[in-house]
């Protein structure tokens, strides 16, 4: 058995007949199908292909897909659509299509000639009767009017019998009317009683081809008359000269057909599922049907049957095929061209935007787009990135990340909307540009939270070197120093090119020569101002790259990490070309814990002002940060900018008081910490307050003579973060048992202490013994300072 | 662009770290923790430390990354597929891949980019994965178009001692259809996903013994029960992405420690391939 076929394509998508395209279908059998035969038609319904019985190239089971091609013979044309059926077939003949008993027709029927028959009355004669009915729309050839006289009941039978409409009939007895014969009168048509007279009573005419039937209303004499109007279709009589109108029924007759059974017709019941080149088995024999009429159930045989069938004769239809229905619809449409606009083999760029055209020949409308790259290697094409579907006619896509040297691949698929997917060739290209150079390799490690750690910029490492401050030490030995000449101790190790820092602003020069024996001293490079007689001075040695004298302290402050004890060394990170680049938005974090001696410095004078660290650019003045400690606090300057610009401005008049002076720019504390430095000198100082009004900035500290600056000196700010170690600071000496400084705590003399010769007097509180030989962690920020104690 | 060219540490102090970064975010080390280490990373600019092999030196990042984004691309070995991993925001030295398998080789294809070109491909080490542990690692949505998921270190769980796995079962959808021929009709849906258990101590082996924290139990109740998506990797090599559908625990009250074992239950939702995981 053969069922209606599922999966049927195409469906809703069109197909080119300029190309070989092909339907297919998935079998629903218990059989299997062996052939087909293909049946196309127009939109009007008129057959233009019907093929041959053709196999399939193999035999189809349930579920197979057969394929039927539509080759450029059917005819078919872009821009139009059409509907097919196919016809399935199988080897025997043994389906069963439906079954029944013959049909006794009773059925009268008319055949729709050419031309049609128009909207009217007409009227049907069989036996005594007649059946008139009105035809109220146009019917077309084909279609057949059927009087049955099992139920009087006259049908329209139209689309090719699949349509009925019943008709409402007025019966005749048609012997109960006389005839009477009219002859014509100028436009009408007249018949003048005789001097019999006549009865009223039933009459028919016929005119022009029309019946007419009537009842005159009184019996009329000779010389009365009935006439009959052709153009108004109207009867009148006239009696007495009195014209009355009658009424009338007046129809054309059709002459119909009786069906009656044959050897080789036979009538059944209507089935739309019969079909010529089925099987009609009545008894024991089986006949070709050749003709089957929907409209009237008469199917007609190829051979005769030994007896006209009756309505005793029970008969099976039976079928090596079936039709597919209902009848499928096939749109034809041009195969759309697509194409990349600008394409080119080579691009030069890491970006770009591909531009495609889409042109289809009978207007079918884009509905999206899709591009795909993709990287090409000797491995294959891999995708790289798609559009996706676009629903736009704005058939673009940009890609930026193209590689130099790498070969890849593009292409762009169109769909219609008749579900045409149409997609280019995919077309090759290669990227060529000058590359950047990137020669570091990229570091994969593997890391204890099961990921994979890639580095792909290598951290430089640069060594340090030491410069010890101890090599030569002493005190300036005369009077007579000027800032290009001055007067060391004699008989020490002092060589040219090194470095002279003197007094307790630490003064530098370089030394140009140096006498052993009465130690006059000139410098290549000068000092700010000349010294005073009996300044500390110290020579920094040549850069040290063993870092002798530097001692590493293992597991210090704690287990698994070293701190390098300086000692009189300096330890100096330093690089042509830079160490790396600064962090405009930067965080310093230290570690360190301060020597005892660490705020008499290298000079062995106590400064409240003791440097720690300093980091510095070469590249400018502006990028340059000193952490420092000074009195009960740490912190960070670094040079105050406006608009990349240092702030600063010249000295305009000194102070009556040491610590006092005056400035030609406005300085603003409300932004925060402010130091000043002079550039002659090198001398900073913090300001503790700015006059507005006379630009007169007090110190916190005065000014020696020899630090002291000049009008009409040069002088910046330095913008700074500070926060104290200590917190509440009180200076107190006390006479207690021990010599041991208890630096977290307040020492207080009570009432019940009392004197001992034994006791020490030990300073308490105080910011050396707060913060030296302490450990602190520092974060510092542009902005903010946080210190906390360390070594834990 | 300034340089950092000179870094000097005056004398009379002992120096253990100092640490110059570019400020980002809240990225940067907390030091003020028990022990602290500092390490150089994506922000470092001078780092000094004193390392027991004598490396004294200065780390800091070199000026070729400076300004550039870099397109990371992963190479299982043995696969000719050159997957995408990540484009890097300027400045960024390194990230984490989380998204690979154990006992499994990977190499990385790195191109330096600017606005108008790329470099040619770098090639990294090739390197083996081997883990012991079982992991589940949470993670957060960055980007929705590339699937890219971001970890932060503190939702990777692993799970070291006494792991034990269950049988992992695939579910699909199949209906069977009897039908008037001798073979019946199968009927398929789309599913087709794992699930599985598997059960671990909570806690860690260290120098000191076993370590786990009262609050650990806690902290990872919460972590199964929030909307995380989750990546599930075991000791095969197996990876799929997550979601945890059970939890269980038992304190083993005959140990000093009170050891916690977990069982978990997970079922997949996604297939880890067509993920980016990533970590800084």
């Amino acid at each position: 058995m053969i069922y209606q076929p599922r999966s049927i394509q195409p469906t809703y998508k069109s197909i080119d007949a300029n190309s070989i395209e092909e339907i297919s279908l998935v079998m629903n059998t218990s059989d299997k199908v062996t052939a087909y035969r293909l049946t196309v038609y127009d939109w009007e319904n008129n057959i233009i292909y019907q093929g041959d019985k053709t196999n399939f190239a193999v035999d189809l089971y349930n579920g197979d897909t057969g394929f039927i091609e539509l080759g450029r013979d059917i005819g078919l044309e872009n821009g139009k659509d059409y509907k097919w059926i196919a016809r399935l077939y199988q080897n025997d003949a043994n389906m069963q299509i439906t079954y029944g008993n013959v049909i006794e027709p009773t059925l009268y029927n008319y055949n729709i000639p050419s031309g049609g028959l128009d909207e009217d009355d007409y009227v049907i004669e069989v036996g005594d009767y007649g059946f008139s009915f009105n035809l109220p729309l146009d019917a077309s050839q084909g279609d057949v009017l059927c009087y049955d006289s099992y139920d009087d009941t006259i049908i329209l039978r139209y689309n090719s019998g699949t349509s009925e409409s019943s008709l409402a009939a007025t019966k005749i007895t048609l012997g109960n009317f006389a005839d009477l014969t009219m002859t014509q009168d100028g436009d009408v048509y007249k018949y003048t009683v005789s001097s019999d007279g006549l009865n009223a009573a039933d009459y028919h005419i016929q005119v022009l081809g029309r019946d007419i039937w009537f009842t005159t209303l009184s019996d009329l004499k000779q010389g009365d008359y009935i006439t009959y109007n052709p153009t108004t279709k109207k009867v009148t009589q006239t009696y007495n000269d009195i014209t009355i109108s009658l009424q009338s029924i007046n129809a054309i007759q059709l002459q119909v057909t009786q069906a009656l059974n044959t050897t080789t017709n036979v009538y059944l019941k209507q089935n739309i599922n019969i079909k010529p080149g089925m099987l009609l088995n009545i008894g024991e024999e089986t006949k070709e049907i050749t003709d089957y009429s929907i409209n009237t159930g008469l199917c007609v045989v190829s051979e005769a049957f030994n007896h006209i069938p009756t309505h005793d004769d029970r008969y099976i239809i039976y079928s090596d095929f079936i039709e597919t229905t209902p009848e499928n619809v096939l749109y034809v449409r041009e195969t759309p061209v697509v194409t990349i606009t600008n394409y080119q083999s080579e691009i030069t760029t890491k970006e770009y935007t591909f531009t495609g055209s889409y042109t289809q020949s009978d207007n079918v409308p884009l509905i999206y787009f899709i591009w795909n790259l993709y990287s090409v290697t000797e491995n294959g094409a891999q995708l790289i990135k798609t559009s996706g579907k676009v629903y736009s006619a704005n058939i673009q896509f940009y890609y930026n990340g193209f590689k130099p040297g790498e070969t890849y691949r593009v292409e762009l698929s169109c769909e219609t909307e008749f579900g045409v997917l149409t997609t280019t060739r995919a077309l090759n290209f290669v990227c060529n540009y000058t590359a950047l150079s990137y020669d570091d390799q990229p570091v994969t490690v593997s890391t204890e939270d099961q990921g994979l750690r890639i580095s792909w910029a290598t951290l430089t490492s640069d060594a340090p070197y030491s410069l010890s401050t101890n090599q030569a030490t002493g005190y300036i030995q005369s009077n007579n120093n000027s800032s290009y000449t001055i007067w060391l101790e004699r008989g020490q190790d002092i060589f040219p090119g090194q470095r002279i820092k003197v007094g307790e602003n630490e003064l530098e020069g370089i030394i140009g020569t140096y006498n052993k024996n009465n130690g006059k001293t000139t410098l290549s490079m000068p000092l700010s101002h000349a010294p005073e007689n009996g300044e500390f001075y110290y020579i920094i040695t040549e850069p040290d790259y063993n870092l002798t004298g530097i001692n590493i302290l293992n597991d210090v402050p704690y287990n698994g990490v070293n701190s390098a004890q300086l000692g009189k060394n300096l330890l100096v990170y330093e690089k042509r070309g830079g160490l790396a680049t600064w962090a405009d938005d930067y965080q310093v974090t230290m570690q360190f814990r301060p020597d005892e001696n660490f705020f008499f410095g290298d000079n062995g004078i106590y400064n409240d002002m003791i440097q720690i660290a300093r980091y510095k650019s070469e590249t400018d003045d502006i990028h340059d940060l000193i952490i420092y400690a000074r009195n009960y606090n740490f912190g960070a300057m670094s040079p105050t900018v406006n608009n990349g610009d240092l702030v600063g401005g010249q000295v305009t008049q000194l102070g009556d008081n040491d610590n006092q002076l005056y400035v030609s720019e406005d300085i603003d504390l409300s932004q925060g910490l402010r130091y000043i430095c002079f550039v002659n000198s090198g001398y900073t100082d913090k300001i503790e307050n700015y006059d507005s009004e006379t630009n007169m900035i007090t110190l916190s500290k005065d000014m020696s003579t020899s630090v002291k600056p000049n009008v009409g000196d040069y002088y910046f700010l330095y913008s700074a973060v500070e926060t104290s170690f200590y917190a509440n600071p009180n200076n107190t000496f006390v006479l207690q048992a021990t010599n041991i400084k208890n630096i977290y705590a307040d020492y207080i003399w009570t009432d019940s202490s009392s004197w001992n010769d034994d006791y020490y007097w030990v300073e308490g509180g105080t910011q050396i013994g707060r913060a030296s030989d302490n450990w602190w962690k520092v974060k510092i920020t542009n902005d903010d300072i946080k210190v906390l104690e360390g070594g834990v | 662009m300034a340089t950092l060219d000179k870094v000097q540490f005056n004398s009379n102090i002992t120096l253990d770290f100092a640490h110059f970064e570019k400020k980002y975010q809240d990225k940067n080390a907390d030091i003020f923790v028990t022990n602290y280490k500092p390490i150089a990373n994506n922000y470092t600019r001078s780092l000094v430390c004193f390392e027991p092999d004598g490396d004294y030196d200065s780390k800091g990042m070199s000026q070729d990354a400076l300004g550039y984004v870099f397109s990371i691309y992963r190479n299982e070995i043995g696969d000719s597929v050159l997957k995408p991993i990540y484009t890097t925001s300027v400045g960024q030295l390194s990230i984490v891949d989380y998204n690979v398998r154990n006992q499994k080789q990977y190499q990385y294809y790195v191109f330096k980019e600017d606005e108008e070109a790329s470099s040619k491909a770098s090639l990294s080490n090739i390197v083996d994965t081997c883990w012991w542990d079982y992991a589940i690692i949470g993670m957060d949505l960055e980007d929705e178009d590339t699937l890219t998921y971001k970890v932060n270190p503190k939702d990777v769980w692993l799970f070291q001692s006494n792991v034990a796995s269950d049988s992992t079962t695939q579910n699909f959808s199949k209906t069977t259809y009897q039908t008037l021929t001798a073979y019946p009709t199968i009927s398929m849906g789309e599913s087709n996903y794992a699930t599985g258990s598997f059960s671990g101590l909570i806690g860690r082996v260290r120098k000191n013994g076993y370590d786990e924290d009262v609050r650990l139990l806690e902290d990872w109740n919460n972590f199964c029960a929030n909307s995380q998506l989750k990546l599930y990797k075991d000791r095969k090599g197996h990876k799929y992405i997550v979601d945890i559908t059970s939890s269980s625990s038992q304190v083993a009250d005959e140990t000093r420690e009170q050891a916690t074992t977990v069982n978990v239950g997970w079922t997949q939702i996604g297939d880890a391939d067509n993920y980016v995981i990533i970590g800084d």
